[in-house]
């Protein structure tokens, strides 16, 4: 069998020659031919070859031990059981769920999605100070609870906040530290000082652009905040 | 005596590189078989094998432990990944509460995959997984380093105007520890067929087949992972890697 295709393949140089090829043209269209034929197996009929069905029929004959089916009442009581257990996970009141790469949110009440919108999250912005400190603004992700809600909300600026503008930082407590107003009409607490909030800037709803905090559009937040009871459930990814 | 070489170059290089592509195909066909054989040699031997291969029992079999490997993932604090292709929807999960849903624009897996006995099935999803390792295009912490100003001067020379995200190319892979490499491409496009062949994959295929071509010319059987291939939107694609953890775990339903 080698021997003919040997034979085979020298009759086709020899068919080449015979074509009045140049002799030196024929060694370099001999070795792209061959590469373009190397490249075709490894590349295309190797993967191709690995997706043929037959390798794995002939194997399932020895693998498999035959049977006639069982009986799957077992099985579908099971499967109730377990989309129960699954089902009883999501809440059954409100919740809220953020999305910080598409900068949006979902407000569930009763698993039913009411209301859906832009929002705003974290800039990862790392802010390095000259004194080895820095500050990473990034909304951090999970389960939270509503821990409180204000109407009102009064913004006591952290030390970031004067870094980030080139402002000598104040002792605390100092009037320069609270800012009425930029916070909207309601702030919904998250824990650790992050807050949903409104925004004065509205044309950045839907972009990464805050410290941490979510911010909302202001008939958004009123919806997230008569909705949303103090303990109930939000979501961040 | 150039004659000669010649003619030994001409027939010397195309047998070599005949026997070479022939020694990888061969390889990597028993890399596939071998794979096989372990997968559902290795499964459980009370998992029963109904005559029929797409019976009422295996379905009703892969639905309870789709449900029962969710549940367990459930059990983690981390958001978890459930891959559902049998409905073709690709979910984020935490605690058992469903943060994202995203319809897949297409899918396709390997061969083996599909072939795979009830007791095979069993060994490779009947359980969560744990990704070991991923690659993507891009960054998980999209972090961006910004000095503080000295001064209000130099504060408001700095620009501040954020106007849109940018426009990546987000295609990404892992790894998980049953062997299963799982792709996405993300893409809002249609021209399913071209999405595929873009840099970023063409460089991972070319890696894999140097790596594999190494292992053969050794007389070594190269190693092999059964792909998932997913094609779900751009934004979709972008917030399920970054609202992944570093290892995730990962419910897979064929």
């Amino acid at each position: 069998m080698k021997t003919k295709l040997l034979k085979y393949y020298l009759q086709s140089l020899q068919q080449i020659d015979r074509l009045k090829l140049a002799r030196n043209i024929r060694t370099p269209l001999v070795l792209i031919i061959s590469v373009l034929v190397f490249v075709s197996v490894i590349l295309f009929f190797t993967p191709w070859l690995m997706n043929q069905p037959l390798f794995f029929k002939t194997q399932q004959k020895h693998a498999e031990q035959k049977m006639e089916e069982p009986d799957a009442t077992m099985l579908k009581v099971g499967i109730v059981l377990l989309q129960k257990k699954i089902d009883r996970l999501t809440p059954g009141g409100v919740y809220l769920v953020i999305n910080t790469s598409d900068n949006s949110f979902s407000l569930y009440k009763n698993k039913e999605l009411v209301r859906e919108g832009a929002c705003s999250t974290g800039s990862y912005i790392k802010l390095e100070a000259g004194n080895e400190k820095s500050w990473i603004f990034e909304t951090p992700k999970g389960v939270f609870t509503i821990r409180g809600k204000v109407t009102d909300p009064v913004w006591r600026k952290p030390d970031w906040a004067f870094v980030e503008e080139g402002l000598a930082v104040p002792p605390p407590g100092d009037p320069s530290r609270y800012e009425y107003g930029v916070l909207g009409d309601y702030a919904l607490s998250l824990g650790d000082g992050y807050l949903i909030h409104g925004t004065l800037y509205k044309r950045f709803l839907g972009l990464p652009v805050t410290h941490g905090c979510v911010r909302m559009g202001d008939d958004d937040l009123e919806t997230v905040y008569n909705t949303l009871p103090i303990g109930a459930k939000v979501f961040i990814f | 005596m150039k004659h000669t070489l010649l003619k030994i170059l001409t027939i010397f290089v195309p047998v070599l590189l005949l026997l070479v592509a022939l020694q990888y195909s061969i390889f990597s066909v028993l890399s596939v078989r071998k794979q096989y054989q372990d997968i559902c040699d290795s499964a459980e031997n009370n998992i029963p094998q109904p005559n029929e291969e797409d019976s009422t029992w295996v379905q009703l079999y892969k639905e309870k432990t789709w449900l029962e490997s969710r549940l367990n993932s459930a059990k983690s604090d981390s958001i978890c990944l459930s891959i559902n292709l049998k409905d073709s929807v690709i979910q984020l999960e935490l605690k058992g509460v469903v943060l994202l849903s995203s319809p897949m624009i297409t899918y396709s897996t390997d061969r083996l995959l599909k072939e795979l006995t009830p007791g095979g099935y069993h060994n490779l999803f009947s359980k969560e997984v744990q990704a070991i390792n991923d690659l993507s295009t891009i960054e998980k912490v999209p972090l961006i380093i910004k000095q503080a100003p000295k001064d209000t001067i130099e504060y408001a020379r700095q620009s501040h105007a954020v106007d849109s995200l940018p426009n990546e190319e987000v295609h990404w892979l892992m790894q998980f520890e049953n062997g299963i490499e799982l792709h996405i491409e993300g893409s809002d496009s249609d021209l399913h067929k071209k999405i595929w062949r873009n840099k970023f994959w063409q460089k991972q295929n070319f890696a894999t087949t140097l790596a594999k071509l190494k292992k053969t010319l050794r007389f070594e059987t190269p190693e092999y992972h059964p792909r998932i291939m997913v094609v779900i939107s751009k934004t979709d694609a972008k917030a399920i890697y970054r609202a992944l953890p570093e290892k995730p775990l990962i419910c897979i339903r064929m």
